[in-house]
């Protein structure tokens, strides 16, 4: 058994280490192209290191924080819409790229000539489409995606281009929890069987993963070790109509979970009817932001998709609501405590990744 | 001869009941088969395989749970075809799939669309008209003249206004006054409190 200590989970110092080391400077799932339907349409990301427009001028997809140039006001308050910014205190316009295209009574008020501003854009985010899904970067000049994700996790991504429909469903629910454990919940494999016996255990067989667990114990040198697929149980039904290219990682047959650090949790979608994404994102250490987005596919045809979401969100509601008891009780009794945890083998890459934070952030 | 096949998801007295009131054509085989279907689908499974007609599909308590399953299956196997449009009334239309609770009564003049549920007294007015694939709760009332888009949920015991439009995806908790105009294509659940959006519907 290894110790960990409770205090990673509710200390406010931690949290702004992770913000400032992690967040902002790690690749992100945004939103996808459903959230983008149109030409001329924009999605608002709300995220650790600020709130972020995406926004679509045809088939050029850009980024930049929600925030005027002039004093800083909120550009757009709604989540979609379309991409003419008009910023609700003096006005100042700006167009779907970002770029500020006009500012009432500047030679004016402001005795400013737009050939002298020596700002003309958004302040920028760099935005990186996989598939249909867009991830984004706070940094200006970013790291390589492919130093994040394996390309293993990039293909298997880029599978997913021109498979979303239109039509989606989203939802944001506030949590008392830290972001990591509910992480470390999902990356257990022995949870299920004890917490989810009458709903996910029902759809996938756990027992069948109940080997012997191959432990790691070498530190993790490089980012991509951070984000995995957890091959955690055999699915007891392969829903074989709307299989398609995403499904068919390790021949649709497994449970995979797609674990992309930091925050971003894939479940094996429906029978390939859609993808459902979970985003957890942090807002503080004893508090996370649970956005969930369900994503129609192509593949449905005319299968009307209001069923399927329903279908889908009914049974992620039982599994997450056992989820979400359980680690909302672990944070309650964990800031009551100056106790440590005690991990076992299985736990092996939940421990591997609280050693890298602790040597690459905390220490 | 073509076999119908009569989907219950539940066994309660309410939708055996509702099937007595139904008239089938002389030449289909009446079949029932009461299905409890859980979460492993195997039920499902069992209903692609038959070869027969299809007349309801209710469960009053889970429908939006298990819908979608059942829709995939159902629009996928040729071999399941709806049973024919039927009539009550004057001038009352009910689609087929339809299904039309206890003690409900549909005035002159209304349609109900394509596999609609219809639970037991409701009363729908003259002229009114529910689309397709609705959910009508236990003792919903539409008043004369109202008209309900497609996929629309309408809770136990709410009163829908003279004259009202409801876009298709609402869900309707509160009664609604005359001419009410809804276009809010929201859908409220109980997912611990939040609200869920369908987009670009």
């Amino acid at each position: 058994m290894e110790n960990l200590d409770y205090k990673r989970y509710y200390n406010s110092d931690n949290f702004d280490l992770e913000n400032k080391k992690i967040f902002s400077k790690l690749w992100v799932f945004a939103c996808s192209i459903a959230d983008l339907p149109n030409y001329n349409s924009y999605f608002l990301a709300k995220m650790p290191f600020g709130e972020i427009i995406i926004s679509r001028e045809g088939d050029y997809f850009s980024a930049f924080h929600n925030k005027c140039l002039h004093r800083g006001h909120p550009l757009v308050t709604e989540q979609r819409g379309e991409s003419n910014f008009v910023c609700p205190y003096h006005n100042w316009c700006y167009g779907a790229n970002g770029g500020l295209t006009h500012i009432p009574g500047d030679t004016d008020f402001y005795f400013a000539d737009k050939d002298e501003y020596t700002f003309d854009r958004l302040q920028p985010v760099s935005i990186k489409r996989l598939g249909d899904f867009f991830f984004i970067n706070a940094q200006e000049n970013p790291l390589a995606i492919e130093e994040q994700f394996n390309s293993e996790i990039i293909s298997n991504l880029e599978k997913t281009r021109n498979k979303i429909g239109a039509i989606s469903l989203s939802l944001s629910l506030p949590l008392k929890f830290n972001w990591k454990l509910i992480f470390e919940n999902l990356r257990d494999p022995l949870h299920p069987i004890y917490l989810h016996p009458t709903s996910l255990t029902q759809e996938v067989d756990f027992y069948a993963s109940q080997t012997k667990p191959v432990v790691n114990e070498d530190p993790i040198i490089s980012l991509k070790e951070l984000s995995s697929f957890s091959r955690d149980g055999d699915l007891r039904n392969v829903h074989a109509p709307y299989k398609n290219d995403f499904m068919l990682c390790d021949n649709g047959e497994n449970y995979l979970n797609w674990l992309l650090f930091p925050f971003t949790h894939i479940p094996c979608p429906d029978g390939g009817a859609l993808y459902s994404v979970e985003n957890y994102v942090p807002v503080s250490a004893g508090e996370t932001r649970f956005d969930l987005h369900l994503y129609i596919t192509k593949g449905t045809g005319k299968t009307s998709p209001i069923p399927i979401l329903y279908d889908w969100l009914m049974k992620a509601k039982v599994v997450l609501g056992e989820d979400f008891d359980a680690v909302t009780a672990l944070q309650k009794l964990i800031e009551q405590s100056d106790q440590q945890q005690n991990l076992g083998a299985y736990e092996h890459q939940n421990l591997r990744i609280n050693q890298f934070l602790d040597s690459y952030l905390y220490e | 001869m073509n076999k119908l096949v009569n989907i219950l998801v539940d066994k309660s007295r309410l939708s055996q009941n509702a099937l007595l009131g139904v008239s089938l054509p002389s030449d289909v085989q009446s079949s029932i088969v009461e299905l409890e279907i859980d979460r492993l689908d195997n039920q499902l499974n069992l209903i692609a395989n038959l070869n027969g007609l299809v007349l309801n599909l209710v469960s009053p308590e889970t429908f939006s749970l298990y819908r979608g399953k059942l829709y995939q299956i159902l629009s996928s196997n040729k071999n399941i075809l709806p049973f024919d449009n039927f009539s009550s009334g004057q001038d009352v239309r009910v689609a087929r799939w339809s299904f039309i609770g206890e003690n409900s009564n549909i005035s002159s003049s209304a349609k109900v669309g394509l596999s609609t549920y219809i639970g037991p007294n409701v009363v729908i007015g003259a002229n009114s008209k529910v689309g397709n694939f609705c959910w009508l709760g236990e003792g919903v009332v539409i008043a004369p003249g109202a008209v309900i888009g497609n996929n629309v949920t309408i809770h136990d015991g709410v009163r829908i206004g003279t004259g009202s439009q409801i876009e298709k995806f609402n869900e309707i908790r509160q009664d609604l006054l005359a001419n009410t105009n809804l276009t809010i294509k929201s859908i409220q659940t109980d997912f611990y409190g939040s609200i869920a959006y369908i987009h670009n519907v």
